[in-house]
């Protein structure tokens, strides 16, 4: 059964212990025209264009769809899509805001209600899927830790997040010495941008919600005595690098380790417009980090490429010693 | 930029609201009042109970704690603290003619102009340090993601400890018990920092006894001849609603309005009856002018509405807990459009109006299946555009046509 | 003696500057269009033309602005840095640089040796730049010119709340329909930009010396608004459209001597 999802508090060891095959769904562009019946000027581009992109039937091949409450535009994107394809199987999942002990308790009882749910549609007893969950986390433990430990030694960056083959050496030839930069933008938005910004000579490390969900700040450990869906919500709430709107003040002393052990020398931050959590975000990460930001707003389409261009150069020349 | 002339009033009012002992003064000027106006009607009732109001919060002889709006007031009543709910102070600052100087503020320090006007006035009144400084905030995330983040930012601000209530969306025990088990851990901070002693008993019993009366007010409205003036005038109320239920003051001012409406009898009954939805601009405009002039009355308003059971001081934070989970039937769609297809029947509407408030995306990105819903059921829909407090995004002409152009639909014409 | 050549190509203006090892050659400023390729070549030689000077003496050419990419230069350095660069030349000690140009407008953060520091950019909107100006002025039945008489003659503040272009000019009908005058409307659509652009500023902080550059640094409606409003005098440069240019030539003079 394929499993189509697009927020990152979404655990795909979850859906594959399930049986099911997680994938992540990244809409690709269209003019927004199929969405804007649907939904105001004023909103989430990223939403905009996932509806379009499920309406268009472009995921007709997933059997299942999981929705997060991680955000206002996330949520009203279920509402409508739900009410337009009522027929699809999809899944709301409630994410909690906060990572405190009641949360973390109130989100394994929801991971266990999504198996279950998951688990009956397929016919597949429980105890099966205790079994593969608890050797999906230990598994899962230990790739988090290796790509943790490579990402601090600087040997996990530009898009590797995407494919998982280590770097790659043509890339630094052509750019001899390109300045580290951390890229934070949307998982679902960050592929070409990260082409455009190595030609422009910057060593791109990567901070989206997908690349961040590899690391472990801090470690965890998994024993079996401990409840999977507790480690697991754990794992998600509280060891995860918090998306913007989560946990400011912890997803800023990530950001600062990072920014220390990987020398990095300023941050490139792409932004949909519309998007609040980003919003805050920028404004908070202004306020407390020492070393520049650039903001770019964009609408998930690349009609402004020539103006972020105009700024990348600028903020390199900025940064070049 | 700010010129020198309102740099020198933000000074000296900042200087002078840190000055505790000063508001102890208004003490006075309340004492003049309440002699001058010995019965005072519905204006100087509400006169009198907002200057009480800022001699409590900024003369600090209690807790001041600031919530979220949809954060219950009753919890902080009971606490003996006061409440403070910067959301609704922000209307108040766009209602007083001056909220481009904390929007401006707000947006110097990086808050985007597409945040909620609500958030950014906030944030800049709060980097004015204009609003009284809490000791504590407290928010739910029910309704929208827009407020944790505000909150988050005011505590980054302000310096002080900050709750966020998760709320679930579902309704289920489980979901009921995780509010509540929040709660708990957040009644004993407070118990424990400022030694409070809850009172539920009192509180509970001033807001049941308030919630009947704004009941009774609701029936009294569904009259054809009884109309609150202008039209939005109720929304003007939210304090009344958000902050003082559970207080005296809050039952004190609905008897005078519900007196007041017994004593008003329309001559000419309205053409057009809507239900409103949402908040509406506050800053000075012409909105309620020419729904008069289009014979459009609102007969009820979404934000006035009681969205919960009879509080009960015997589970006091199960029964708040099921008040704040109750709120969310504002932003999930079916339960909102429920109440509002009721609100129409009852109230014999003849269309529905929001004002849709710039950078509210739980509102904006339910508009389509709010339209498609009413309209099945034969009422129009008017969403108007524009921002709640930021006036750089009001226009006169685009809302006229847009009235006069609803007024004739619903005219048939 | 070796000749250095800074292009930039800008939405409303190309400029080009030829630099030698001690001062300004030439300069010239033609308007865009839409081939920048061509017009790029052709400011150059213009500039050629002028400063009397063989095109094989030109050692470098470096390219700015939105075109910079589509003309032939030995390098493309951003917009910013090159203004940065140009205003560096003439007053080193500057901190800030406001640029008002047809369709964008920037602030840009100096440090001491005139390197930039931070920037900002406005290039999605015509308010707070020389377009929202142009537009006003169809309204208004005035020319560009006119501005700083107007505002000069004005007697009563009148403030533009509406930020957008298209809100501003329905909103400045209403009041010309309200028997407002011409100039007062004048200084409010021209502290209208000023505010927008302050507004942009002030987000890295105002310093100053600040100097003003772009096409609307010619303004002198605007300029008068700018005073009032920073509460000291900008630096306007005797010819503020060829900064950007000349910062382009000058660095362009620095990257032939690097080994």
């Amino acid at each position: 059964m394929k499993v189509g999802y697009f927020c990152t508090y979404v655990p795909e060891e979850l859906i594959q212990a399930c049986g099911g095959q997680a994938h992540l769904l990244y809409p690709k562009y269209v003019s927004h025209n199929e969405a804007t019946s649907y939904f105001p000027t004023s909103f989430c581009p990223l939403a905009k264009s996932l509806l379009a992109n499920l309406l268009s039937e472009r995921w007709k091949d997933i059997d299942f769809f999981i929705f997060g409450t991680g955000c206002d535009a996330g949520r009203r994107l279920y509402d409508v899509f739900t009410s337009l394809r009522s027929k699809v199987p999809s899944y709301f999942l409630e994410i909690p805001a906060i990572d405190t002990d009641q949360a973390i308790t109130f989100y394994a009882r929801n991971l266990n209600e999504l198996a279950q749910y998951l688990l009956s549609i397929q016919g597949i007893p429980s105890i099966e899927y205790t079994v593969n969950l608890i050797a999906s986390l230990i598994t899962g433990y230990d790739i988090k830790k290796n790509f943790t430990d490579l990402f601090f030694k600087g040997k996990e960056y530009g898009d590797t997040f995407i494919k998982p083959i280590g770097f790659s050496d043509k890339r630094l030839k052509n750019n001899p010495e390109p300045i580290p930069i951390l890229l934070i933008a949307s998982h679902l938005f960050i592929h070409r941008i990260i082409n455009v910004l190595e030609k422009r000579g910057f060593l791109v490390l990567d901070n989206s919600a997908l690349g961040m969900r590899r690391y472990i700040f801090p470690d965890i450990s998994y024993t079996v005595e401990d409840d999977s869906f507790m480690t697991l919500s754990r794992w998600y709430l509280k060891n995860k690098v918090p998306c913007p709107g989560h946990s400011p003040e912890r997803r800023l002393s990530i950001l600062n380790k990072t920014i220390f052990e990987l020398d990095i020398q300023g941050i490139i931050y792409f932004y949909p417009k519309f998007c609040d959590q980003s919003l805050y975000d920028i404004a908070f990460l202004k306020k407390y980090l020492t070393i520049p930001l650039l903001p770019i707003e964009h609408d998930v389409s690349f009609s402004s490429l020539g103006q972020w261009e105009t700024r990348i150069d600028a903020f390199r020349e900025v940064l070049s010693r | 930029m700010i010129g020198w002339k309102t740099e020198f009033v933000l000074s000296t009012t900042r200087y002078l609201v840190k000055r505790k002992s000063l508001f102890h003064l208004l003490r006075i000027y309340e004492w003049w009042l309440s002699k001058k106006f010995s019965v005072p009607n519905l204006p100087q009732t509400s006169y009198q109970l907002t200057i009480r109001m800022i001699r409590e919060l900024y003369s600090r002889t209690r807790p001041v704690i600031w919530a979220s709006l949809f954060f219950p007031c009753e919890f902080i009543h009971a606490a003996g603290a006061i409440p403070f709910y910067p959301e609704i102070a922000a209307g108040l600052v766009a209602a007083l003619g001056f909220p481009h100087i904390p929007l401006e503020k707000a947006e110097q320090n990086w808050y985007s102009q597409d945040l909620c006007s609500y958030h950014r006035a906030g944030v800049g009144m709060s980097l004015l340090e204009l609003f009284p400084r809490p000791d504590l905030l407290l928010a739910t995330t029910s309704i929208c993601r827009g407020t944790t983040a505000f909150f988050q930012t005011l505590a980054d601000i302000w310096k002080v400890p900050c709750y966020l209530v998760d709320v679930p969306f579902e309704s289920s025990p489980e979901a009921l018990r995780y509010v509540k088990d929040q709660l708990t851990v957040i009644a004993s901070d407070i118990q424990s920092r400022f030694g409070s002693r809850f009172d539920w008993e009192k509180s509970f019993t001033l807001s049941n006894e308030t919630v009947r009366i704004i009941q009774q007010i609701g029936e009294l409205r569904k009259q054809r001849d009884i109309l609150l003036h202008p039209p939005t005038k109720n929304l003007d109320y939210l304090p009344y609603y958000f902050q003082f239920l559970g207080s005296p003051s809050s039952l004190l001012f609905f008897k005078k309005l519900r007196q007041h409406l017994r004593e008003s009898r329309e001559q000419n009954t309205l053409s057009h009856r809507l239900i409103w939805l949402h908040l509406k601009p506050f800053y000075t405009n012409r909105l309620t002018a020419l729904l008069k002039e289009y014979g459009c009355g609102v007969v009820f308003d979404e934000f006035g509405s009681i969205f919960w059971e009879p509080l009960d001081s015997e589970n006091p934070l199960e029964s708040l807990a099921k008040k704040i989970c109750s709120s969310q039937n504002f932003t999930i769609p079916e339960q909102r459009i429920t109440k509002i297809l009721r609100w129409c029947k009852e109230y014999q509407a003849d269309g529905v109006i929001q004002f849709n408030q710039w950078g509210c995306r739980q509102s904006q990105g339910m508009n389509y299946l709010l339209k498609k819903s009413l309209q099945q059921k034969g009422y129009p829909l008017l969403l108007l555009d524009g921002d709640h407090l930021d006036k750089r995004f009001y226009s006169e002409e685009q809302l006229r046509t847009r009235i006069e152009a609803f007024h004739e639909l619903m005219e048939g014409l | 003696m070796m000749i250095y050549a800074g292009i930039d190509i800008g939405s409303q203006s190309t400029c080009a500057v030829l630099l030698n090892e001690e001062k300004v050659v030439s300069s010239s400023i033609l308007p865009s269009g839409v081939h920048p390729d061509r017009i790029g070549n052709e400011a150059l030689s213009q500039a050629i033309e002028k400063g009397n000077c063989p095109r094989s003496e030109i050692g470098f050419i470096v390219a700015t602005g939105y075109g910079r990419y589509q003309v032939q230069a030995d390098e493309r350095v951003s917009e910013i840095t090159c203004q940065a660069r140009g205003v560096y030349w003439y007053y080193p000690e500057a901190r800030m640089i406001l640029d008002i140009g047809g369709q964008d407008s920037k602030i840009i953060l100096l440090g001491k040796n005139g390197k930039v520091i931070d920037f900002m950019m406005n290039d999605k909107c015509a308010a707070g730049t020389g377009r929202f100006l142009e537009l006003m002025t169809h309204v208004l039945d005035i020319h560009l010119d006119d501005y700083g008489r107007f505002v000069s003659q004005s007697q009563e503040s009148i403030e533009l709340s509406n930020t957008c272009a298209i809100f501003a000019e329905s909103e400045l009908v209403s009041l010309i329909a309200q028997g407002k005058k011409r100039e007062d409307l004048a200084r409010a659509i021209c502290r209208s930009v000023v505010k927008r652009v302050l507004a942009m500023a002030e987000k890295i902080g105002i310093t100053h010396p600040l100097v003003f550059t772009g096409g609307v640094a010619q303004n002198k409606g605007v300029i008068s608004i700018l005073k009032h409003e920073l509460n000291f005098s900008p630096i306007i440069p005797p010819d503020p459209l060829i900064t950007a240019a000349l910062g382009a030539a000058i660095i362009a003079r620095e990257k032939s001597t690097l080994p």
